[in-house]
């Protein structure tokens, strides 16, 4: 169960990370949010090994960790507040500048900054 | 077109709100809470949204005031923490305290952390809904400008 | 004054102006009469934080363990009292630089004031999360202030990059919960010292990246310049000034507090880390050209030597760490909002803030590298000592190359008084802690005795 576990938190994981490499600003949030539920699942396998006491179980089943359990549940509240704020930024981003792709917006800061030196010295 | 959709979205609109309810009432002892609640009436309202539309959905007084919904959310939680303090006790004491008699019946008990996990619901119901009119706001604006 | 106060008062006066429009001007100051009132009642728990018995309460009167327990000891109120005096002084200044153009502006400010105090006030690694993320949900809000395309930019890059910082930390928290079985600080301190000694190496590490991208020293730096050259130059300020303090505090309390066994093996590569990003910030910030790039990579600097201080480890050396966190805290604030309007004033204050920064007497800046510099040679480690020295000297060159550039300089732009008054203050406090540096002196050593440190 923990190997199944670790393995699907290593791909979430990995997958997050190659997604927040993509070039699309849509993709990085998504990328943002897998790398995000990856740490709730890790903090889910935690409590299947079997400790603590839950709150409201007949004896003799197997219980799990109620603590991590209410510490996956604010960190998922957390991530969906942030990746709600984040994809209102994509959103505004994209207003801003009519594009989602990372090398445009990467181009229009490099002018910026090719503007600011030149008003320089 | 006319779909079956449409109709059957509005029918489960407030089946939905109702089972949030539950899940809010019954968090204290069973599975449900606070978050869970507001996540799923944000999710029926999103549903409104996609189906018939923004202006259709800010047909129901909730839509309209969701933002202020949050904002009490956050008075409650903050108020059931810190209002304790004022009898003396230290923040985030639930009363009644553990040990004395609660009221209630089944899965349902009547405490403090009642109403701090209706401010939770509220929050998220209000921040969900908040961030999805936003979204449609500005498509329906897009959509006007369009070619 | 209870320890409840500074925590409740932000958080409620945040709550009620997030229903009001923060353009208007009485709204802004009910925001800065907030953040003054609880940095007085910060500043009314301070006798009780030095007594012996830090003041402290467990919520619910639930046993230790079960409810979370909150602590004010004397290293929590200086980086409370630091942080809420520079946020008070960044809403005052863009606030009278011309009003606030964002409704949720001032809200966003007291709850990043709400968040900091619960992150220094904490005694719970989840609970640190949680204020963390609060503390950290109002700064990605507040990235964005301005609206233009650049700042959006800045947000997002922000928000991407700190987001991961905010997955490792929260990574590390479980991974500490899993091994000691408690998130209490204090139960994992008494874990540590009979528990395995290799067991917490792992959490240890993940803190040391999560704590390092907050800060921005070497490695985990790179998002710094970009953010904050183009978010506005207030935001840049509260980032900087009081944002980053989440990092060193957090690299103080769960490395010197926390998990001391761990720090004393992490020391030789702190030590490292600190050098390398201290020589990387520094001549990097003569070869930039735009202002507010060469602050940023000041800041990497500034940030480099408080890594050094804590890789040099022992009560001097860390203590040294609190003093520069602290002194560099009110020096980034003032450089970046002196940079931004201009006037008699603002050039005066960042000449100040410069001063402090490269560690010129009779400032802040000074004595805060001279402990460390002190700390360094007890050690007997006279490279590090020259490097600080060196790094000094440079950072004191591209400051004032920039202070050259400047078109404010040049073109002697419009005295404006409000925001020569905010950075006037900051810069006088500069002046005046290297005029009678006791107070900082006490704070960096009292923070570190109230801390179980390794002898």
């Amino acid at each position: 169960m923990n190997l199944i576990a670790s393995l699907v938190v290593g791909l979430l994981f990995a997958c997050g990370v190659r997604m927040v490499l993509e070039r699309e600003l849509v993709r990085v949030a998504c990328g943002t949010v897998l790398i995000t539920n990856s740490s709730v699942l890790l903090i889910l396998a935690g409590s299947f090994a079997e400790r603590g006491e839950a709150v409201n179980v007949p004896q003799g089943y197997p219980v799990t960790d109620p603590v991590l359990q209410s510490l996956a549940l604010t960190a998922i509240v957390i991530g969906f507040a942030v990746s709600a704020l984040l994809l209102t930024l994509v959103h505004r981003t994209q207003r801003a500048h009519g594009s989602l792709r990372t090398d445009r917006l990467v181009e229009a800061e490099m002018k910026r900054v090719h503007d600011t030196e030149k008003e320089g010295p | 077109m006319r779909s079956f959709v449409p109709p059957l979205s509005r029918m489960l609109l407030w089946p939905s709100l109702i089972i949030a309810l539950s899940f809010w009432l019954k968090g204290g002892g069973e599975v449900g809470g606070g978050f869970p609640a507001g996540a799923l009436a944000g999710l029926a309202v999103l549903l409104q949204y996609v189906v018939t539309g923004r202006e259709q959905t800010r047909r129901y007084v909730v839509v309209r005031y969701a933002a202020p919904l949050a904002g009490v959310g956050l008075l409650l939680v903050v108020g059931t923490a810190f209002l304790p303090v004022l009898a003396g006790y230290t923040p985030v004491s639930l009363f009644p305290r553990p040990g004395q008699p609660g009221m209630g019946a089944g899965a349902f008990h009547l405490h403090t952390a009642l109403i701090f996990e209706g401010g939770l619901m509220l929050i998220v119901f209000g921040l969900v809904v908040t961030v999805i009119d936003r979204f449609a706001l500005s498509t329906a604006n897009q959509g006007d400008e369009g070619p | 004054m209870p320890l409840w106060g500074p925590l409740l008062l932000p958080w409620v006066m945040a709550c009620v102006l997030a229903f009001m429009d923060g353009r208007r001007a009485w709204v802004a100051w009910l925001g800065i009469a907030s953040l003054a009132a609880s940095l007085v009642c910060t500043a009314l728990l301070l006798p009780q934080a030095w007594s012996g018995h830090p003041p402290e309460f467990v919520t619910g009167d639930w046993p230790v363990g079960v409810g979370i327990r909150l602590r004010a000891d004397p290293l929590s109120i200086v980086y409370t009292l630091v942080s809420t005096a520079v946020l008070l002084g960044t809403l005052v200044y863009e606030h009278v630089a011309g009003g606030i153009t964002s409704r949720s502006f001032p809200s966003l400010v007291v709850f990043l004031g709400a968040g900091l105090t619960g992150v220094f006030f904490t005694s719970d690694a989840f609970n640190f999360y949680v204020f963390f993320e609060l503390a950290m949900t109002a700064a990605f809000a507040l990235a964005s202030y301005g609206e233009k395309a650049r700042n959006l930019r800045a947000a997002f890059t922000f928000v991407v990059v700190n987001l991961m910082g905010s997955t490792l930390f929260l990574t590390a928290v479980v991974m500490l919960y899993l091994t000691t079985g408690t998130l209490d600080m204090q139960s994992i301190v008494a874990w540590g010292q009979a528990g395995a000694p290799y067991a917490l190496d792992v959490p240890g590490t993940l803190l040391l990246c999560a704590f390092g991208v907050k800060l921005g020293f070497f490695p985990f730096h790179f998002w710094a310049p970009a953010v904050y050259r183009d978010a506005g130059p207030t935001v840049a300020a509260l980032l900087a000034g009081a944002l980053a303090n989440i990092g060193s505090y957090g690299l103080l309390r769960f490395g010197a507090d926390v998990m001391p066994q761990v720090l004393e093996r992490a020391r030789p590569l702190l030590e490292i880390l600190g050098a390398s990003s201290i020589l990387y910030g520094s001549v990097l910030a003569l070869s930039r050209r735009d202002t507010r790039e060469v602050l940023a990579y000041a800041s990497i600097t500034q940030a480099g030597l408080i890594i050094a201080a804590l890789g040099l480890g022992g009560r001097e050396g860390l203590a040294a760490a609190v003093a520069l966190a602290l002194a560099g805290s009110v020096d980034k604030t003032a450089l970046f909002l002196a940079q931004d309007r201009g006037g008699e004033r603002a050039r005066r204050a960042y000449s100040v803030a410069a001063f402090s920064t490269a560690g010129v007497p009779p400032t802040a800046g000074f004595w805060s590298k001279a402990w460390l510099l002190r700390a360094a040679l007890e050690r007997g480690h006279t490279w590090l000592a020259g490097l600080v020295v060196l790094a000094s000297i440079l950072s004191l060159l591209a400051l004032f190359r920039a202070y050259q550039r400047e078109q404010w300089l040049r073109e002697g732009a419009a005295l404006h008084r409000g925001t020569g008054a905010v950075v006037f203050a900051l810069s006088l406090a500069l002046v005046a802690t290297g005029l009678w540096p006791e107070p900082l002196l006490r704070a960096g050593r009292d923070a570190i005795a109230g801390l179980g440190v390794l002898p």
